[in-house]
């Protein structure tokens, strides 16, 4: 298997603080990647590197083969990566239509065109109404993204992030405020939205996380200290101790 | 249906205009469409990005000079050249300057653009030999021009300006219509409530507001052109801090949430300044307390306070129906 995405001892640092020190990271072609670790790992911090919001302080990043750390977000979207927001983070003051036309057109590289009007793309209306029936939004269309429910919002966020077709998808807590129910809901979505492309997904849930991933990284005081197959993460001892604790005696 | 038929309206009003009024009102109305042709380029910037500028006068201000000039000193060059020359001052100083301007936003961008503009309007003054300083460039106005229709007449003549304007300023609306159609302006309206998520689809925000600079600078520098016909000079005012006050306080005025805003706003500032200046020397005290009353209870502008009335006595419509 190749790696489609390689992070080599990449490091942040903000102040004289160390949020980030020394990862290495392979994410394989075709696999759902999972990274877990305790709150402040630096889960957050490590998408924000790969997408450019923030610049790593040392190390290298590369994507395909390409280098892609010091690109600007837009650039590293456009090489083909696509992220979803732990916080929701839509246009809440357009339509649940407008929202994914926006990452539809955006996919198109056609957000720029000033030459043809936007209703007169009939390519870009229709990848948006099959995609809005994908994500199950088809009746909520014409709402108001900010007025949808949370779980709904949820959803979109991921519409918005797998519209763009990217081959690595990485989202950022998804589950996040979920009920149980939502929650099942949207793991059995991921599933099906990311079928054939790469995920990398940062999540707190462990249900989630052992239901969707082939394998697990565990992030701690920003390094890695683990990464293995769900399986073998049951097992070790550093995980258990670092982070599992007392959820995964439950679980066993 | 009802916005085609009632822009059609509007078309055939404005041909007919010449025929019923006086050339007073003529003159009037030729610079209330300059006004709001202008007033719209501002609204593009203001209202679909947000971003507040105190210096927009230095598009329409550098395309009347531009015009100005070239009417000035090159006498065989058609009036139609020397309006595109003005309309590409436009485009060139609006992306110059927003490429300059693109990381500032809210009251640094504000204050920016009003020292571009002073330091334009120094030039401007200062540059004699060029620009004539603050006596301006004059003197085209005898030129004569053969048109298919109306046989000869002079530059000056008004009923021909206004024909001018209301053309160009028609075909400026319809172009700046059509521009927020296409998808460059659907991005836009996505960055101004979300530049954060518009980055993260791969949309370059910041290509997407120099196109949007360089075309409101090309709406304002063709207004600027027409202006200078209308006023049959130019001057260092045209460019100066007022000349972009007085567009902010249009824009104000007539509210600018959608087209009819700066057209609504320009029409009663240009008539409200007109009869109001004609009554009393105080006459700003009177603008100024109008403004300051119609902010206070109306800060959507005029057309704001229409859509708040027509909302109160939607009863009525109801009541017809039922």
């Amino acid at each position: 298997m190749t790696s489609i995405l390689e992070l080599s001892s990449v490091s942040k640092r903000f102040g004289g603080l160390d949020i980030i020190s020394n990862v290495n990271l392979q994410v394989l072609k075709g696999e759902r990647h999972a990274l877990i670790g305790p709150n402040g790992a630096g889960k957050t911090t490590l998408f924000n590197l790969i997408t450019g919001q923030y610049f790593p302080t040392s190390g290298t990043i590369h994507f395909n083969g390409k280098r892609i750390d010091g690109l600007a977000p837009y650039k590293v979207i456009r090489a083909g990566i696509a992220r979803s927001f732990q916080i929701i983070n839509i246009f809440n003051e357009m339509t649940v239509y407008e929202n994914v036309l926006n990452a539809v057109v955006a996919k198109h590289r056609k957000s720029l065109l000033f030459s043809r009007r936007l209703t007169r793309l009939d390519a870009i209306r229709e990848e948006t109404e099959r995609l809005l029936q994908r994500i199950n939004l088809t009746p909520y269309s014409a709402e108001q993204a900010g007025t949808l429910g949370y779980g709904q919002q949820r959803v979109l966020e991921i519409g918005l992030t797998i519209a763009l077709d990217p081959e690595l998808v990485l989202l950022d807590e998804p589950g996040a405020g979920l009920s149980p129910e939502e929650t099942r809901a949207v793991v059995a979505f991921i599933r099906e939205v990311t079928k054939g492309k790469t995920l990398l997904i940062v999540e707190h849930d462990m249900d989630v996380v052992f239901k969707l991933a082939d394998r697990i990284s565990v992030l701690n005081r920003g390094s890695i200290v683990v990464t293995e197959t769900p399986e073998e993460i049951t097992k070790n001892k550093t995980v258990k101790e670092a982070y599992l604790g007392k959820l995964f005696e439950e679980n066993t | 249906m009802t916005k085609i038929a009632g822009t059609a309206v509007l078309f055939v009003l404005g041909l007919l205009c010449p025929l019923i009024l006086g050339k007073f009102h003529v003159y009037l109305l030729s610079e209330v469409i300059i006004y709001s042709v202008f007033g719209i380029s501002y609204y593009l910037l203001l209202g679909h990005t947000g971003l507040l500028s105190f210096g927009h006068a230095v598009y329409f201000g550098l395309g009347a000079y531009t015009t100005a000039l070239l009417l000035c000193k090159v006498p065989a060059l058609p009036l139609p050249v020397a309006i595109l020359a003005g309309a590409f001052a436009g485009i060139l100083s609006g992306f110059l300057i927003g490429f300059i301007l693109l990381r500032l936003t809210r009251i640094y961008f504000s204050f920016a653009t009003l020292a571009i503009g002073q330091m334009l309007w120094a030039i401007a003054w200062k540059w004699r030999t060029l620009t004539g300083g603050d006596d301006g460039l004059t003197g085209w106005s005898s030129r004569n021009v053969v048109l298919p229709l109306f046989g000869e007449c002079t530059l000056s003549n008004v009923t021909f300006i206004y024909y001018l304007v209301f053309i160009i300023g028609f075909f400026c609306i319809f172009l700046t219509w059509y521009f927020t159609k296409t998808p460059l302006g659907n991005t836009l309206s996505s960055i101004k409530f979300n530049a954060n998520r518009t980055g993260f689809l791969g949309i370059n925000n910041a290509m997407a507001k120099l196109l949007l600079f360089s075309f409101a600078g090309l709406i304002a520098g063709v207004s600027g052109s027409m202006f200078i016909l209308l006023k049959k000079m130019v001057s260092p005012s045209f460019l100066d801090m007022f000349m972009s006050f007085d567009i902010a306080v249009i824009s104000v005025i007539g509210g600018y949430a959608g087209f009819a805003g700066p057209i609504v706003g320009s029409f009663v500032y240009v008539f409200m300044v007109e009869y109001v200046s004609s009554l009393t020397e105080n006459w700003q005290l009177i603008m100024g307390a109008f403004f300051v009353l119609l902010i206070l209870f109306y800060p959507g502008g005029i057309v704001g306070a229409v859509h708040h009335f027509k909302g109160k006595f939607s009863f009525l419509k109801r009541g017809a129906g039922s």
